[in-house]
C-alpha cells in the first residue's frame, strides 16, 4: 500500500505530529525555566486541589480561581457555608469552610469561626440525629457517643486550626482559639488543661498587647496541681510581670500582682527570693475576689 | 525583509484600528471599568479588616483584568482571523506578495497591541483606586503613619507597590499574548469561529490547571499514568506561573524574585514565539 502524500490524512496527520512534537519539545526545554519559576510561585500560593473545591466547581468558583476573584469567592464561600450551617449540613459546611480559607487563608475570621463551627456547633446536632432517649440506658449510651463526638470534632477543630497556623504563623487568635478548644471540650482528656495552658501562653507571646491569654495560660497552669507546673507558672509571671503596663485596664496589673502574692505564698517562697515588685500606683483590691480561687493547690 | 515587516506593521495597525472599532471590545472593556471601580463597594462583602482593605480592592480588580483579559483575548483573535476569512478579504491580502507568515504575525501583533491597551486602562484604574483608597488610609491613621508605626500598629496593613502592579500588568499582558498565540494556531486549522474559540477556552482551562499535572506526577506510582501526566505536563504551558500579581503588589510578606520574574517573562515570551510559529506552519497548508 502507497502513501499518498498529498492525501488530506497525510497532510493532516503531519501537521498534528508536527504540532504535538513541537509543543513536547518546547515543554522539555523549558522545564529548567519552569521549574525555577515555579518552585518560587507555588511556595506562596495556597493549597489549591480539587478536593477542596469540591461541590462548588459548578457555581462559578472554578473560573473565579482560574481567573482571580479569589478572596470575594472565598467572602462567598464563607457566607455559603452560614446557609448550610444553617441547615445542620455538616459535610457542606465543612466543605465550604475548607473552600474559603483554600481560596484566601489570609483571613483569621475564617479560621477561628471556623474552627468553632467544627469543634462546638457540629456536635451540638448529633441530637437532632437520633431520636430522644427515653431509658436510662439510652440517656447513658446517647451521653457517651456525645462525648465521643465532642472529642472527635474537637480533634478536627484544632487540625483546622494547624492548617491555619501554616498560613498565618503564630496569629494569637488562631493559638487562643486553639486553648479554647483544648480547655472548654477535651478537659476530659488526660493533658488537654496543659495543652490549654501551654497553647494560652504561646498565644501570650505572640502578641504583648493582649493580656487575657496571658492570665488564662498561668491560671490554668496554675490549676494542674502539682508543684512542677505551678512553679513554671509562678516562673513565667515573675518574668512578664515587669513588662506589664500600669495604665492599660485590661492589662489587671493589680490582679497580676495579688496573684503572684498569693503564688508566692502558696508556693512557699522564702522571703529573700520573692519578687517584691512594688505595689502599682493605682492598685485596688476586690475583697471578694482570689485571683487563684479554685485553682490553688488544696483546691480551696 | 524590511517590507515584510513593513507589512506586518500594516497589518497589526488594520487588525488593532478594527479591534478597537468593535462593539465586543468595547463593551468588554467598560464592564471591566465598571467592575474594578465598584471594588470599593464590593469591599463591603469582605471579612477582613480594614488593614488588608487594599489587599482586597487589588485582588478584586486584577481578577477583573484577568478574567475580562482572557476572555478578550480568545474572543478578539478568533473574531478578528475570521472576519478576514469570511469576508474574503484574506484571499485579497494573500493574492499580493504578502506572505501567510506575515499575515499571522499581523494579526497577532494586532491584537497584542489590543491587549497592551486594554491591560494599560485597566492596570491605571486599579492603580489610580488603590493610590486613592491608600491616601485616605493613611490619612485615617494619621498619627500612626506619621510616627513611622504604621505596621507596628496595623500589622496586617501594607502600602501597594506600584512598580509591583506595573510588572504583574506586564505579566498579564504576556500570558494573554500566549492566550492569542494558542488561538491563532486553532484557528489556522478550524473552520468556524466558535470552533475555534471553544477549543482555545478549553486550552486556557488545561493551562490553568496545568500545574496540577506538574506538581502530581511525580507522586503517581503506576508507570502509565505516570507517563501519561508527565506528558500532559509538558505538553501544555503553565499559566498559574503569571499569578504571582498579589506578592508583585504587596511584597511585604513575600517577595518575588527578580529571577523568577524574568524566568517567567522569558517563558511567555518563547511560548508565544513557539505557538505563533506553529500557527505560521498550520496556516501555511490552509486551504481559503
Amino acid at each position: 500500500m502507497t502513501i499518498d502524500r498529498n492525501s488530506w490524512w497525510w497532510r493532516q496527520g503531519r501537521a498534528a505530529v508536527t504540532i504535538i512534537a513541537t509543543l513536547l519539545v518546547t515543554g522539555i526545554i523549558l522545564g529548567p525555566l519552569q521549574s525555577r519559576a515555579w518552585t518560587i510561585t507555588r511556595r506562596n500560593q495556597p493549597e489549591l486541589n480539587f478536593q477542596n473545591l469540591g461541590d462548588s466547581l459548578g457555581q462559578g468558583t472554578l473560573l473565579g480561581v482560574l481567573g482571580g476573584f479569589r478572596n470575594i469567592l472565598a467572602d462567598f464561600a464563607f457566607l455559603r457555608e452560614y446557609t448550610y450551617w444553617e441547615q445542620r449540613d455538616q459535610p457542606n459546611t465543612e466543605a465550604m469552610l475548607n473552600l474559603a480559607t483554600t481560596l484566601d487563608p489570609n483571613i483569621v475570621m475564617f479560621w477561628t469561626d471556623g474552627a468553632g463551627i467544627i469543634a462546638y456547633d457540629i456536635p451540638a446536632w448529633y441530637k437532632y440525629d437520633v431520636p430522644r432517649p427515653t431509658t436510662e440506658a439510652e440517656a447513658k449510651a446517647f451521653a457517651q457517643k456525645q462525648t465521643e463526638i465532642n472529642h472527635i470534632q474537637a480533634q478536627y477543630g484544632l487540625e483546622f486550626l494547624d492548617r491555619g497556623l501554616q498560613f498565618l504563623p503564630n496569629n494569637y487568635n488562631l493559638l487562643q482559639e486553639k486553648a479554647r478548644i483544648y480547655q472548654n471540650r477535651l478537659s476530659d482528656v488526660p493533658g488537654a488543661l496543659e495543652q490549654a495552658a501551654r497553647q494560652y501562653l504561646l498565644a501570650a507571646e505572640a502578641t504583648k498587647e493582649v493580656y487575657f491569654p496571658m492570665r488564662q495560660g498561668i491560671r490554668l497552669l496554675w490549676g494542674l496541681g502539682d508543684k512542677q507546673h505551678q512553679f513554671e507558672a509562678y516562673d513565667y509571671l515573675k518574668k512578664r510581670y515587669p513588662t506589664i503596663p500600669e495604665n492599660i485596664p485590661d492589662a489587671q496589673k493589680s490582679v497580676l500582682w495579688d496573684t503572684l502574692n498569693d503564688m508566692e505564698s502558696a508556693l512557699k517562697i522564702p522571703e529573700a527570693n520573692r519578687a517584691h515588685f512594688p505595689q502599682p500606683a493605682n492598685y485596688s483590691k476586690d475583697p471578694d475576689f482570689s485571683p487563684l480561687a479554685g485553682f490553688s493547690p488544696d483546691g480551696s | 525583509m524590511i517590507a515584510s515587516f513593513r507589512q506586518v506593521w500594516q497589518i497589526a495597525r488594520l487588525t488593532f484600528l478594527e479591534a478597537v472599532r468593535q462593539r465586543f471590545f468595547n463593551f468588554l472593556i467598560l464592564l471591566a471599568l465598571a467592575l474594578i471601580a465598584s471594588a470599593g463597594y464590593f469591599r463591603q462583602l469582605d471579612f477582613r479588616d480594614q488593614s488588608q482593605e487594599l489587599r482586597f480592592i487589588a485582588d478584586f480588580g486584577l481578577g477583573g483584568i484577568v478574567f475580562f483579559g482572557s476572555i478578550l483575548s480568545v474572543v478578539a483573535t478568533a473574531q478578528l482571523f475570521f472576519s478576514e476569512i469570511e469576508n474574503r478579504t484574506a484571499l485579497t491580502m494573500l493574492a499580493k506578495p504578502v506572505r501567510r507568515w506575515s499575515f499571522i504575525a499581523g494579526k497577532l501583533l494586532g491584537v497584542a497591541l489590543l491587549m497592551l491597551v486594554f491591560v494599560g486602562v485597566l492596570t491605571t484604574l486599579l492603580g489610580f483606586l488603590l493610590w486613592h483608597r491608600e491616601q485616605q488610609l493613611i490619612a485615617i491613621y494619621h498619627d500612626a503613619f506619621i510616627k513611622g508605626n504604621w505596621l507596628n500598629e496595623y500589622p496586617d496593613a501594607q502600602r501597594v507597590r506600584f512598580v509591583g502592579l506595573a510588572v504583574d500588568a506586564l505579566l498579564q499582558w504576556l500570558k494573554f499574548d500566549v492566550l492569542a498565540a494558542i488561538t491563532m494556531l486553532v484557528a489556522s486549522f478550524s473552520n468556524t469561529n466558535l470552533y475555534t474559540v471553544v477549543v482555545s477556552f478549553f486550552i486556557f482551562l488545561i493551562c490553568q490547571l496545568q500545574y496540577i499535572a506538574y506538581d502530581s506526577w511525580q507522586k503517581i506510582s503506576f508507570p502509565a499514568l505516570r507517563g501519561l501526566v508527565w506528558l500532559l505536563s509538558k505538553f501544555f504551558p503553565n499559566f498559574q506561573l503569571f499569578a504571582v500579581g498579589e506578592f508583585l503588589v504587596f511584597p511585604a510578606k513575600v517577595a518575588v524574585p527578580h529571577s523568577a520574574i524574568l524566568a517567567a517573562v522569558g517563558y511567555g515570551a518563547l511560548y508565544v514565539v513557539v505557538f505563533a510559529t506553529l500557527a505560521v506552519s498550520s496556516f501555511r497548508s490552509r486551504e481559503i
